[in-house]
């Protein structure tokens, strides 16, 4: 059940990624992402390919959970992979009638579904081996520095923080709606695809009370607990970079520059 | 001690979820409120730590009034509710214990020895580092009693945290509770609406429809089958044996509303 949706999804292991300061780590996914669309080589995509494989194995993460963390993209994947072959214009390869493919083309579609691909897969690693909690606080320290111009940091990240949160939730409960809707005799999966989408809209309603209702209990339980936005806290766990995390920025800066640097080898 | 004074509550106009509620709960005491459902039981819960302020009438705690001060309520009285989904925070069940700490400002090295502390008290020790999601029932609801009774609350109010459980682990929490409260002097507020449980409570308090019915020992507060029945609330059967005993042997006393020692007069 909770396997299906492993978007954001946190891997209950122990490994050297999940030891690693929650800042240094949410920096370094961030300038990968960045990076990524700077890189201009297959070569390079490759290099950052094979460094993220070898990340997902070191995070002791199974490679299904990791298919499964890229299948909700895959409809837009598609989308703009098929949207860029056909709509490119440049050097035509391929014709018939008034479809035409062009060389620039099919390597732009390439490109974007590397770019994607490896998109998830990085944030896979981030929010597999980080825990929401971490996020919020490697999040809130990265952005405290804005405190002083009165950006509201620890609302901001707390609120980043329940979001993530209750993705999965969300997922759990439309999947719950669904199959007492299905019970009832509705059906999701016949018809046109007008006819499906109409059928997905009585699951709506019930889907956001659900989701307000549980926020306004989780809220009581925060503030029965004692939190007050904005009050000032301590910190349960301590953040400070050690060797392993300077070793960690020291082996992604090398990646990212050879990534950058390196010759096409066709 | 936690006092009611002429207490009423709506949360509409004109009608009245709690009304002119009168009780005490000394530091160390175990009192049981049981009524049936939407009778006002978590609406009072709510009254005894300022999450709702009285409409008229005051609730002290410990002589502060919670419409003084409901935040110094808050780190005085812990609330426990009836789903324990609702009311993880963390990610892991270190983090959600450690969430209340957290807001009392409890300094990293005594948050971790209260964490440790009361998962070891509670037999949860193990988990620390797993999803509070995955538990069972009764696992979920030590958790998130732990992570109220690890804020040191003066007093305790569970809200039908037993509700969702099987009896097995329905008697298990409630001894927990009971001897933890004992060995800590902590008051609790014990709420259900399942009579069984509350037979070895010396005092239980009565409610229905937002009044104060009865307050007394089992043999007060059961003995009058009608006024159970009129009030929804059913007659716990070891009581009913009890009674039965008590016909043909008037020298047995309620100190003997045991399964045991029932068994063995039987
Ligand atoms: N948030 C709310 N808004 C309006 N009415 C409420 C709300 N919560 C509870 N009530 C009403 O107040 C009464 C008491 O409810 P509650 O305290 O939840 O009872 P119990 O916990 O004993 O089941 C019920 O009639 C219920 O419908
Ligand atoms: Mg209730």
């Amino acid at each position: 059940m909770r396997a299906k949706f492993a978007l954001g999804q946190y891997n209950y292991a122990d490994s050297f990624l999940h030891r690693l300061d929650p800042r240094v780590k949410i920096l370094l996914i961030f300038f990968i992402v960045i990076l990524l669309f700077f890189v201009k080589t297959i070569s390079g995509y490759l290099i950052l390919f094979l460094f993220s494989v070898f990340l997902i194995v070191l995070s002791k993460s199974n490679f299904s959970s990791v298919m499964r963390s890229i299948k909700p993209i895959l409809v837009l994947l598609i989308f703009t992979a098929v949207f860029q072959i056909f709509f490119t214009p440049g050097t035509v390869i391929f014709q018939y009638k008034f479809v035409k493919i062009t060389a620039q083309g099919v390597k732009l579609a390439i490109y974007i579904s590397i770019r994607l691909i490896l998109l998830s897969f990085f944030t896979f690693i981030l929010t597999s081996t980080t825990s929401n909690i971490e996020l919020t606080d490697g999040f809130e320290s990265i952005i405290s520095p804005l405190k002083i111009f009165g950006f509201p940091a620890q609302e901001v990240s707390l609120m980043i923080s329940i979001s993530l949160r209750f993705v999965p939730v969300l997922f759990e409960e439309a999947d719950r709606i669904m199959k007492a809707q299905m019970s009832r005799g509705a059906e999701f999966n016949k018809g046109s695809l007008i006819e499906r989408a109409k059928s997905f809209l009585p699951l709506l309603l019930p889907l956001l009370l659900n989701a307000l209702n549980r926020a306004d209990k989780l809220a009581t339980a925060m503030e029965a607990r004692g939190f007050v936005i904005g009050q000032k806290r301590t910190k349960y766990r301590e953040m400070r970079l050690s060797g392993v995390d300077f070793l960690a920025i020291f082996v992604t800066i090398l990646v990212m520059g050879i990534s950058i640097v390196v010759r096409e080898f066709v | 001690m936690i006092r009611f004074e002429s207490v009423y509550f709506a949360y509409e106009k004109g009608k009245w979820a709690v009304e002119n509620l009168n009780f005490e709960i000394k530091k160390g005491e175990f009192v049981a409120l049981l009524g049936s459902n939407g009778s006002g039981k978590s609406t009072i819960a709510r009254l005894t730590d300022g999450l709702l302020l009285p409409n008229k009438g005051n609730v002290f705690v410990d002589g502060i009034n919670s419409k003084d001060s409901p935040d110094i309520l808050k780190s005085k009285v812990g609330i426990v509710f009836q789903n324990p989904d609702d009311q993880f925070v963390g990610t892991t069940v270190e983090e959600d214990i450690a969430f209340g700490l957290e807001n009392l400002n409890i300094e990293r090295k005594e948050a971790h020895r209260r964490v440790y502390e009361i998962t070891k008290r509670l037999g949860i020790f193990r988990y620390l580092k797993s999803s509070p999601s995955m538990l069972s029932g009764g696992e979920k609801q030590k958790v998130a009693i732990a992570g109220v009774l690890a804020m040191q609350p003066d007093y305790l109010v569970l809200d039908e945290v037993t509700a969702l459980l099987d009896p097995v682990s329905r008697k298990e929490i409630f001894n927990l509770v009971y001897t933890i409260a004992e060995e800590n002097n902590i008051g609790v507020l014990y709420i259900t609406h399942i009579s069984e449980e509350v037979v070895p409570v010396e005092r239980i308090i009565l409610i229905s429809n937002g009044e104060k019915i009865k307050e007394g020992g089992s043999e007060e507060i059961f003995s009058n089958y009608r006024l159970l029945e009129s009030v929804g609330v059913s007659v716990p059967a070891i009581f009913k044996v009890y009674s039965f005993l008590k016909r043909r042997k008037p020298d047995t006393s309620p100190k003997e509303l045991s399964e045991s020692t029932l068994l063995n007069k039987l």
